[in-house]
């Protein structure tokens, strides 16, 4: 039984209220008297220098307030490294009048030699995207080397070796929300902007050094943001907006189209995976190596660095992988849930799938028999506390042994991992004088973390979890908080809460110590009072409060930070998936009928929204997995749409069995793991394994389905 | 060059340019008598407006999402007679004479049903679904009450098929639908 009161209930999200009312307000619906609508112009080229820019029947047509362009903005280049890249952008009186000025700018173009493939891109005589960091091949933007023991004598010992390339393609996070900002300045020249962002203060910080304003002067309100999931990470449309409001006077919105989305926005890298892995008859792993190349686009985006956050469940002695990212003419990746994670968990858990096949061995027990546990070593050396991962394996199996088999029905089995983050997050609590409290948070709410922390102070103050107030206010109102990413917003913010709570505890303990004349030590918090130990005397905290307000004391209002500055915490989240799957015998139709997850989050805050987490990342999952993948055509985005990038439906979404596994972190508060993230990474790779089992057809490219069934 | 369609007339061909004459304001206007919530309204549109931009733009019900503009995520579904559609893809003027339900219109002094079980299962994350998920539960349960049979698991997910949701997996929006439908089906069998 739980020794908590609060935590661990399966409270719904206050905040679910305005949301099924039609009252939440997001970015889009923010208006004001006179504002105007901005858009972008973009180019259709790959690789091109702009010649010519004539924007005067653009900036002649009525309505029509700013044309911005290199000639004068800094915003924009004339240089062009992928299509779709902003050259200008237009500020209009409407929506209309601002579609219509944008394909009344002429421009000119000299097309330069682009190169789309990244394989393609490597080779010594491919057009540049940007200078290669490597001397032998071309484009490379980033290149890693990860290696322990000998690798050659370990492949040398191996009894069977598997050896296969697999391909992910890029998938994008598809928020229904599209990115949408509001710019005004006042008449102070003081910016405010209104922008669904995951990060208020990066976005502020970011701005202010565009805009070459002072930090005060920018201020970010951050609505409720539509889904992000790593997607609204970076600064994409609120420079321009800001740009055009300041050149007008008056407030603009841009808020980007889904084709816009789609053809130029920040999805989850293309990545190709060449892994060969070695190990002796009996199952045991002794020797992998890797070459990882992610298609990173026009410059930096794609999460190339997080090898260690994802990999590392099995003791392998011997392993050499290099990971590379390269430029192609393409739109710039980015971070998309537990970025690095799931392109990497496809191909080398199918690897352990086809060892385990081929030796005849139950692929559970062959991961079970080479699983890590505390005390061993991740890829980059640190040292396992406590994990989960045989624990979900474990489960797994029990699982699969209760299900019927039957022809045509598959049933896969795939493990990832993930490492969530801390970060840095401040707190403002205040305890008002009717006994409740009101919490103020920087970090921008994606999973229901502010009721997770009304639930800690309503557990730390035994208070009602109805008299929290948990509110993300303003970069002007709220304490700093960076991004709401990593899976680090509810590990982050609540050491942030509970050292705040600390801090209450003990100055009302004192100040209620002082009013009773005896020792703080002697009293406790229960039941909405202050308390002494011996039940002899009791104050209502509400009358505390109100009492220390009109005190020399004066108000009860503490703050409470945390910050790691080497972002990851000692948290290592492991999980087991089980997919089953039917395959239709004549058409090929795949039908995902349920995946189970089994995955280690620490200790469930609040059960049904971890449930929530991980019902949404496998779905996410099995999107990317099955039925998802950007189509380039010369570098060009073609499936720019939601019909042509088809995201799964109620219909095409399995049954989900989330199964919590509460393995403590050694520093998370109360023992929790971040869940967002890891809830995904497994899930492609547990489908192509389930499908494999149904049909004996090992795939090894996303998206896994063509039409929904098999590739012919 | 190739002669394909490019980034740029493919980021731009949705949107129609109308030929420029001197009165294009005026000649863009045109008066629209509908029911929304209940309430009669008369209102000048322009004739490029969709249902959606005049719901939101110019009677401020903003509770209806724009989350593609081409009627393929179903986050601006509102009911025009009772039965869920795109609101984005009808031009306003066309919904002269409709009877409009947003999801301002279904909540009076407390959360109807359906919005109630959204809330309680879970189903709710973003948000920015939910109101035209709502909406086509709505519909869908409307429908299933005068129906003998209890709708399945299925039904449900066939009948929210037109309504994308990135968050939550549809598990509990499943959960939510039939919950409701259960709470309406038993308060109805208690009325007879």
């Amino acid at each position: 039984m739980s020794e908590h009161r609060v935590i661990g209930q399966r409270l719904p999200r206050p905040d679910a209220v305005p949301r099924v009312t039609g009252e939440a307000v997001y970015a889009d619906d923010i208006t004001f008297p006179g504002m105007l609508h901005g858009a972008v112009i973009r180019s259709p080229h790959a690789r091109a220098r702009i010649l010519r820019i004539d924007t005067s029947q653009a900036e002649a047509l009525p309505g029509v307030r700013a044309v911005l362009t290199s000639k004068n903005s800094a915003l924009f280049a004339d240089e062009i490294f992928y299509p779709g890249q902003k050259i200008g952008a237009v500020a209009a009186v409407d929506r209309h009048t601002v579609r219509e000025a944008i394909a009344l700018v002429q421009v000119e173009y000299e097309v330069l030699p682009s190169v789309s493939d990244p394989l393609l891109a490597m080779e010594p005589d491919a057009p540049e995207v940007r200078p290669s960091k490597r001397p032998d091949r071309s484009n490379v933007c980033s290149f890693q080397r990860k290696e322990r023991g000998d690798t050659d004598a370990g492949f040398a010992r191996a009894e069977i070796v598997v050896e296969q390339t697999y391909k992910v393609g890029a998938a994008h996070q598809a928020y229904l929300e599209p990115h949408a900002c509001v710019a005004r300045f006042d008449n102070a020249g003081d910016l405010t902007v209104w922008t669904s962002v995951q990060g208020q203060f990066v976005a502020r910080s970011g701005l202010a050094q565009i805009l070459r304003l002072p930090l005060r002067s920018v201020r970010i309100v951050a609505p409720e943001i539509g889904g992000a999931f790593g997607g609204k990470t970076a600064l994409i449309m609120e420079p321009i907006a800001a740009t055009l409001a300041r050149q007008t006077g008056s407030p603009v919105k841009i808020v980007m189209t889904r084709h816009e989305e789609l053809a130029d926005s920040h999805p989850g890298p293309a990545c190709i995976v060449c892994v060969k892995t070695g190990a002796l008859s009996d199952g045991t792993l002794i020797a992998e190596s890797a070459e990882i190349i992610y298609d990173t686009g026009a410059a930096l985006g794609a999460p190339s660095g997080n090898f260690d956050r994802t990999r590392g469940l099995y003791r392998t002695p011997n392993f050499l992988y290099d990971i590379y990212s390269v430029y192609t003419n393409k739109l710039i990746p980015g971070a998309y849930r537990a970025p690095g994670a799931l392109e990497l968990t496809f191909a080398f858990e199918a690897q352990i799938d086809e060892l385990a096949r081929r030796l005849e061995i139950d692929p559970i027990d062959l991961r079970l028999k080479n699983a890590v546990d505390a005390g061993d070593l991740s890829v980059d050396g640190r040292t396992y506390p406590a994990i989960g991962l045989r624990e979900s394996l474990r489960q797994a199996k029990e699982y699969v042994a209760t299900l019927e088999r039957r022809p045509g029905l598959g049933v896969g089995i795939a493990s990832g991992k993930w490492m969530n983050a801390i970060g840095a997050s401040g707190v403002l609590l205040m305890l008002d004088e009717d006994g409740s409290v009101n919490l103020t948070s920087g970090a921008i709410d994606l999973t229901g973390v502010n009721t997770a922390l009304a639930q800690v102070v309503a557990e730390e103050l035994s208070i009602l979890v109805d008299r929290v107030h948990v509110r993300t206010r303003d970069t002007d109102a709220s304490p700093y908080s960076a991004i709401s990413g990593g899976s680090r917003t509810t590990y982050g913010t609540t050491i942030a809460t509970r050292n705040a709570l600390q801090k209450l505890k003990d100055e009302l303990l004192q100040f209620a110590a002082d009013r009773l004349s005896i020792s703080p030590e002697d009293l406790e918090l229960s039941d909405e009072q202050v308390k002494s130990r011996d039940g002899s005397v009791s104050i209502p905290i509400a009358e505390l409060a109100a009492a220390a307000m009109h005190s020399p004391r004066g108000p009860l209002t503490v703050t409470g930070s945390v910050s790691n500055p080497d972002w990851l915490a000692d948290s290592h989240i492991f999980i087991t998936q089980v997919a089953e799957v039917e395959i239709d015998p004549d058409t090929g139709q795949i039908r995902v009928l349920r995946v189970s997850s089994f995955q280690d989050v620490g200790l469930a805050l609040n059960p049904l929204l971890v449930e929530g987490q991980i019902e949404g990342g496998i779905v996410q999952g099995m999107g990317w997995g099955l039925l998802e993948g950007l189509t380039f055509d010369d570098g060009t985005v073609l499936n720019d749409g939601l019909l042509e990038y088809k995201i799964p439906t109620a219909l095409d979404a399995p049954e989900l069995r989330p199964v919590l596994i509460e393995v403590p972190s050694p520093d998370g508060p109360y023992g929790i793991k971040g869940v967002g993230e890891p809830s995904m990474v497994a899930t492609p790779a547990v489908l192509a394994n389930a499908i494999y089992d149904a049909t004996g057809v090992r795939l090894t490219e996303t998206p896994l389905a063509q039409n929904g069934a098999l590739p012919r | 060059m190739a002669t394909r369609p490019r980034a740029q007339e493919r980021l731009t061909d949705s949107y129609t340019i109308f030929p420029k004459k001197k009165d294009w304001q005026k000649t863009l206007k045109a008066r629209v008598q509908l029911t929304v919530n209940g309430e009669p309204r008369n209102l000048e549109v322009d004739v490029r407006d969709s249902l959606l931009d005049m719901l939101r733009d110019q009677l401020g019900l903003t509770g209806t999402k724009r989350g593609c503009d081409q009627g393929e995520c179903g986050t601006c579904t509102v009911l025009m007679h009772g039965r869920p559609i795109n609101a984005c893809m009808l031009l306003a003027v066309d919904g002269a004479g409709a009877s409009i339900t947003t999801i301002e219109g279904l909540a009076r002094d407390q959360l109807n049903a359906i919005q109630q079980a959204f809330v309680d299962s879970g189903a709710v994350q973003c948000g920015f679904c939910t109101s035209g998920m709502i909406l086509s539960a709505k519909a869908f349960i409307d429908r299933a009450l005068e129906l003998p049979e209890q709708p399945t698991r299925i039904d449900v997910r066939q009948a929210l098929s037109g309504n994308l949701c990135r968050c939550t997996g549809y598990q509990k929006i499943v959960d939510a639908v039939l919950s409701a439908y259960t709470h309406l089906h038993r308060e109805e069998v208690a009325h007879v």
